[in-house]
């Protein structure tokens, strides 16, 4: 029983623009109902059926007088159409090579972005690895130099024996290094040592307070050292700055880098930064020839001051985590470097010498 | 009866306005900003959305509304009704340089596809609704977007484009390969697909772009020869300010300019 559907006949005989016309559909194919008399019943296999780019269907079959075509746009007539013939549809795919084109353009303009975009965000620790090792030694070090003019002006460094002791110890951790290190001592009685890119290693009054043998300083030096042989400064730099840094970096334009100052002062190292200056920072100390218990010591003395210690540590891993790391890693040093010679300093007489030292961070174990 | 049954003059032959004589109680809509003058008795009122008998209850309205706003055009349409008692005439201009060509929504089946913008006006119950292009490649180099304008009734309706307009019927199975761009509307039977140009050289120093749009018959189509933003770009690469570096004066600036200026024309073909 052929079921009478709604559509607009092209082709021979009809209005250029479509005439409006019935049809029934059967088993066979379809017959128009017109009252014209046209005479073709086109059978399934000769129909083509099209879904449309805005909708509807179109059959197209190839008549006596010419192609003819019958548009279905009522909702209800493409489905009986659809439930009636559901594998007759060909799908206007266009040729191969423009639907080649598309995909290498919509890749192009849309899909590689984003990838790269992605590929940035997840692997932006190697990158910014990777550029920092692009830019050169003196390059770095002129950023240091104009990041450490603004910095000191704001610290009170200390001449002294102390600010001595420290010179001397860091001049023995970076014998040969490619790095022009230099070494201060601010007056602060903040627990605190930093490093610059560039060299420059700043360490507070309150931190040589709270040590009590040299080769615990010399431990926190090897770890500021670390630090800057690794460039750990400048890869956070261009983490934090991103690639307005890096292109001024490239291009040698310092000036733009010191507008950027104020950015790049609250730097912070990541965990696996610090991780990696603590190993270095012993291996160096083993280098030189310097007993390495101080540097894990030192970590003991923070891990039981930790919570009353601001700043440094909060960026830092838990000391006792540190210690322990330390500790196991130094079990596995031979004997020999253990029983490295004492450093030949004073210590107690050095720690008189720092001005201003509060009694209270005598108590401190 | 939904539509109105208007009758029309059009005007001018490069800028060209429609004239619509509307009798006592029939209505035109017309985009908002497009009417250019209007005799006495003619009442303009604003109406949210298009106006058509389908738009029913305020959740209609603003489906139509925001429909609308998708494809381009105003939220608002301008209803002029005639409240007199003898026939009154309004005239609509068109915004910009090319034709305006009126199309019969009963002679073509109700349902015309138009580019965004080109509405111009209408018999009052032509719903200006939107269609979906529904493939990838060609929504995004077709030249005309993933949204066209649908333009749905049987009365009169009027649309705009740039340079000459040039309907043709296309028999089925009949293929005309356009410009990008330079399509204007289609009867929905239309297959509008794009087709890459064939040569690597041809694109790049062709001047068409990559792809070409390739209609389908069976329906009727109509192109534009100038589509606007071809004319914009002419127009601001011959302004004086971008040529001749005439907002910063100086003598560097128009060397510089002047010299770019040329190359451009040089490389564009251009003959000024």
């Amino acid at each position: 029983m052929p079921t009478r559907l709604p559509g607009q006949a092209f082709g021979p005989g009809f209005a250029t623009a479509g005439s409006a016309v019935e049809f029934d559909v059967g088993d066979y194919g379809l017959t128009l109902v017109t009252e014209e008399s046209f005479d073709g019943t086109p059978p399934w296999s000769d129909v083509g059926i099209t879904r449309q780019g805005y909708g509807g269907l179109l059959l197209e079959w190839p008549g006596r007088r010419g192609r003819y075509a019958i548009r279905v746009a009522d909702a209800a007539a493409v489905r009986t159409l659809e439930a009636m013939r559901p594998t007759a549809f060909t799908q206007p795919g266009g040729d191969r090579a423009t639907r080649a084109w598309v995909r290498r353009l919509i890749f192009g303009t849309v899909v590689l972005p984003l990838l790269l975009i992605g590929l940035a965000l997840w692997q932006h620790e190697r990158i910014a690895g990777w550029v920092a090792d692009q830019v050169p030694v003196a390059q770095e070090r002129r950023v240091g130099e104009l990041l450490f003019a603004r910095t000191k002006a704001q610290l009170t460094l200390v001449e002294g024996p102390a600010a001595q002791m420290v010179r001397d110890i860091g001049a023995r951790l970076t014998r040969g290094s490619t790095h022009q290190y230099e070494f201060y001592v601010a007056h602060d009685p903040s627990v605190n040592a930093f490093a610059m890119p560039g060299g420059f290693v700043v360490v507070h009054s309150g931190l040589l307070a709270l040590a009590t043998t040299p080769e615990e300083v010399a431990g926190v030096l090897a770890h500021e050292v670390s630090h800057v042989e690794n460039r750990h400064s400048l890869r956070a730099m261009i983490r934090n700055a991103g690639f307005s840094a890096l292109l001024r970096l490239a291009f040698g334009d310092t000036a733009g880098l010191l507008g950027m100052a104020d950015q790049l002062a609250d730097l912070k190292f990541s965990r696996d930064d610090e991780s990696q200056a603590d190993r270095d920072g012993l291996a160096a100390l083993v280098k030189a020839g310097i007993r390495p218990q101080g540097m894990r010591d030192f970590f003991r003395k923070m891990a039981a001051g930790e919570g009353k210690l601001p700043g440094w540590l909060s960026t830092h891993p838990g000391s006792s985590e540190r210690y322990a790391a330390l500790d196991s890693a130094i079990a596995k040093l031979p004997a020999s470097t253990g029983a490295a010679p004492v450093l030949p300093y004073d210590y107690a007489a050095i720690r008189a010498s720092l001005p201003g030292r509060p009694a209270s961070k005598e108590k401190q174990p | 009866m939904a539509m109105d049954v208007i009758d029309y003059k059009i005007y001018g032959s490069e800028m060209q306005f429609v004239e619509i004589e509307l009798d006592p109680r029939e209505s035109a809509v017309g985009e908002a900003g497009s009417m250019f003058y209007m005799e006495p008795d003619i009442e303009m009122d604003t109406i949210f959305g298009d106006g058509s008998a389908a738009q029913s209850g305020l959740l209609g309205k603003l489906m139509g509304a925001g429909k609308r706003l998708l494809t381009g055009e105003s939220l608002f349409t301008t209803v002029y009704t005639n409240q007199g008692a003898q026939k009154r005439k309004v005239a609509f201009g068109a915004p910009y340089p090319g034709k305006i060509i009126p199309i019969d929504l009963s002679q073509i089946g109700g349902t015309f596809i138009a580019q965004k913008d080109a509405f111009l006006c209408a018999a009052k119950g032509v719903s200006l609704g939107i269609a979906f292009q529904k493939k990838l490649g060609v929504g995004f180099f077709g030249g005309e977007g993933f949204i066209m304008e649908k333009l749905d009734g049987d009365g009169m309706a009027f649309l705009h484009a740039g340079g000459t307009m040039h309907k043709r019927d296309l028999a089925p199975g009949e293929v005309l390969r356009v410009d990008t761009g330079c399509l204007v509307g289609m009867q929905p039977s239309v297959e509008f697909d794009i087709q890459y140009v064939g040569k690597v050289k041809t694109a790049l120093f062709g001047g068409e772009g990559l792809f070409l749009a390739v209609l389908r018959g069976p329906g009727t189509v109509i192109l534009q020869s100038l589509p606007f933003a071809r004319l914009a770009s002419r127009i601001f690469a011959a302004a004086p300010s971008s040529k001749g570096g005439g907002g910063h004066g100086g003598e560097e600036g128009g060397i510089f300019g002047g010299a770019l200026g040329g190359l451009g024309s040089l490389i564009g073909g251009d003959d000024d």
